[in-house]
């Protein structure tokens, strides 16, 4: 083999670029399996909880006379403690995780991305202030924080959304920060100046648009973990409170009623990571489709 | 070095200063006020009550009540809990060993796992490596601690009685391995998190350090490749994943937290979590500022070893 070139198996291990034709991020983002299977999950869940009272036949909270039953033909996953139909449950609890989830997630972009903008076009004293704002948010735990809020504030479903939205901002201000810092001063930016373009007109119209991507795989990995907070702190008792059905609550009874019926602590622990694992790989897909070609573009 | 360790720690008080702040104000939220847990007993009268209130200083303007609290939290003073009568401090104490012990015991396994399942993923190029080392890091961070600390709990402790289902040791025994018993369950539920993210970490660290010059040079020198992934490629690789550890310290207390609750382990985020049900200001106060402190120790503990690890950091 002549040294400098590849051997037939490097070769297929390199991705060579197509001479002539450029990828869409949607059709580099279609390569990815995991994404897709990713994606196909989550449009599946979303359809369920949107479908929700079309697709269960009981009210989830209705109480019945069947205690712990196992899985039958009127009540395909059984029935809880109180004897609530679990399927039902499940899929009124998907509604709130998929809410609260998107609804986190949406807030903390337009929050973190307005304050790292600021903090990374601006500078000087209004970024050190910011900064240690950032700073002051990333020392305190999250969880027991929000507990806390959650104890002393309200756990309806706006308050909770409320409350995780306000202390997940820092993490993409961050990004976005770092991101207009060294935007800032690339030749685009500097000619909007010389042509005399506001600070809004440039932040909004010029640089914010090339950090489209972060901003997008943040939002949807945000959308993971406001899902598995809203779960813990329900879980702890903090969140969704009984007898509204959110899966973090489902399972607070779940030890207690082991030996009876054993699969009840699987079902809703299960839907939370299934859901987790699908936006994640979205998000991983995302990722991979975005970056190497918002670097091509600037 | 000895500059930018001052720096550092400079930058530390203010952040701290400013946890203070809002935990206290926090704090004053709560319905029905510090003094919730008084009140709440049937016996106390509106007499009882304010005397409790003077002698609490709880009559004094906020700000006053502030600089006072944190004159007693930097004194060592903590007060007394509401719940047990006793100094808050000695409450707290043995709490937040245990806690450090179950956290120190997670980054041990994690660490373990990681560190080498990353270098074996970043060193093994074959799609089934890859794809299965991709999917377990991924389910590894999907998957909620509290879930799976229930599972292993419930199937491991419960059905098969090879763990504990809970606490720090057996009523009458004691000793090492007692602890190491009841420690595993909940140290590797813990840990699981940090192994996914990590071993992803350390394989794009790996990744990125194998493809520098001077890892081709010692090649070129002729060592043998393990030296060169050993004695090159590790210490360089390994540099970022110290800062990152430091990082996510913020992010174990709190899941130290969740995974005490589920195997009840006696450490410093069950007692808040408890406080909190108990409406026990003091300890709660205490406890959250613990936690804070931590989190910015560790951070600045990754300052340093990244300081220290890193020639070129001193020279700024």
């Amino acid at each position: 083999m002549a040294q400098g070139t590849l051997t037939r198996t490097q070769m297929s291990e390199v991705e060579l670029p197509v001479p002539g034709r450029r990828r869409s991020v949607w059709q580099e983002f279609a390569r990815n399996r995991l994404a897709i299977i990713g994606l196909v999950i989550f449009i599946l869940l979303v359809g369920g909880a949107v479908a929700a009272p079309v697709l269960t036949s009981y009210d989830p909270n209705a109480v019945t006379y069947k205690f712990l039953a196992r899985p039958s033909r009127e009540h395909w996953l059984g029935t809880d403690d109180v004897g609530r139909d679990v399927l039902s449950r499940l899929i009124y609890a998907s509604r709130i995780s998929v809410t609260i989830g998107v609804s986190v997630s949406l807030i903390t972009i337009c929050l973190g991305t307005l304050v790292g903008a600021i903090a990374g076009y601006y500078g000087g004293r209004l970024d050190a202030f910011i900064c240690a704002a950032v700073n002051l948010l990333l020392s305190i735990p999250l969880i027991p924080l929000a507990m806390v809020l959650g104890a002393f504030l309200k756990t309806n479903l706006q308050f909770i959304i409320m409350i995780l939205g306000l202390l997940s901002w820092p993490g993409i201000a961050r990004i976005i920060r770092a991101e207009f810092l060294s935007l800032k001063e690339r030749e685009f930016a500097l000619a909007a100046r010389v042509v005399g373009a506001s600070d809004w007109r440039i932040i909004l119209r010029h640089i914010l648009p090339n950090t489209v991507g972060p901003m997008i795989v943040a939002a949807t990995l945000g959308v993971a973990s406001a899902i598995l907070a809203e779960s813990a702190l329900s879980y702890l008792g903090y969140g969704i409170q009984p007898p509204t059905a959110s899966w973090g609550n489902m399972l607070i009874n779940a030890q207690r009623f082991f030996r009876t019926y054993p699969a009840l602590a699987i079902y809703p622990g299960a839907l939370i990571s299934l859901t987790v694992v699908s936006i994640n790989f979205i998000g991983d897909g995302l990722r991979d489709a975005l970056d190497p070609r918002l670097r091509t573009q600037g | 070095m000895r500059n930018y360790l001052v720096r550092q720690l400079l930058q530390a008080i203010p952040t701290l200063l400013a946890v203070s702040v809002v935990i206290f104000a926090i704090i004053h939220l709560a319905p029905g006020g510090p003094m919730a847990a008084y009140a709440m007993s049937p016996n106390v009268d509106q007499a009882e009550l304010d005397r409790i209130a003077i002698r609490l200083g709880l009559n004094d303007p906020l700000p006053v009540q502030y600089v006072k609290w944190l004159k007693s939290m930097i004194t060592g003073d903590w007060g007394l809990s509401y719940k047990f009568g006793r100094p808050v401090f000695e409450v707290l104490r043995s709490r937040i060993m245990n806690s450090i012990q179950l956290a120190l015991a997670s980054l041990v396994i994690a660490g373990a796992i990681s560190i080498p399942f990353g270098i074996f993923s970043a060193l093994y190029r074959n799609r089934l490596v890859q794809y299965l080392s991709n999917t377990v890091a991924m389910l590894g961070v999907s998957i909620p601690t509290f879930w799976l600390g229930l599972v292993i709990l419930l199937y491991l402790s419960v059905k098969m009685r090879l763990v504990p289902t809970g606490g720090m040791m057996t009523i009458g025994k004691g000793g090492p391995w007692d602890r190491l018993h009841h420690i595993i369950a909940p140290a590797s539920v813990l840990a699981t998190l940090y192994i996914a993210a990590w071993s992803r970490f350390v394989r794009s660290s790996m990744l990125e350090v194998i493809g520098q010059d001077y890892i081709t040079t010692a090649r070129g020198k002729g060592l043998a490749e393990r030296a060169v992934i050993v004695r090159h490629a590790l210490k360089n690789a390994l540099l970022p994943f110290i800062t990152l550890v430091g990082l996510q310290g913020g992010g174990l207390i709190g899941g130290a937290m969740i995974t005490e609750v589920v195997f009840a382990w006696p450490g410093m985020g069950r007692m808040l979590a408890e406080s909190l049900t108990n409406r026990d200001y003091p300890v709660l106060m205490a406890a959250f500022m613990m936690m804070s402190v931590l989190v910015i120790l560790g951070n600045l503990v990754a300052d340093i070893l990244y300081a220290v690890v890193d020639p070129r950091i001193k020279l700024e």
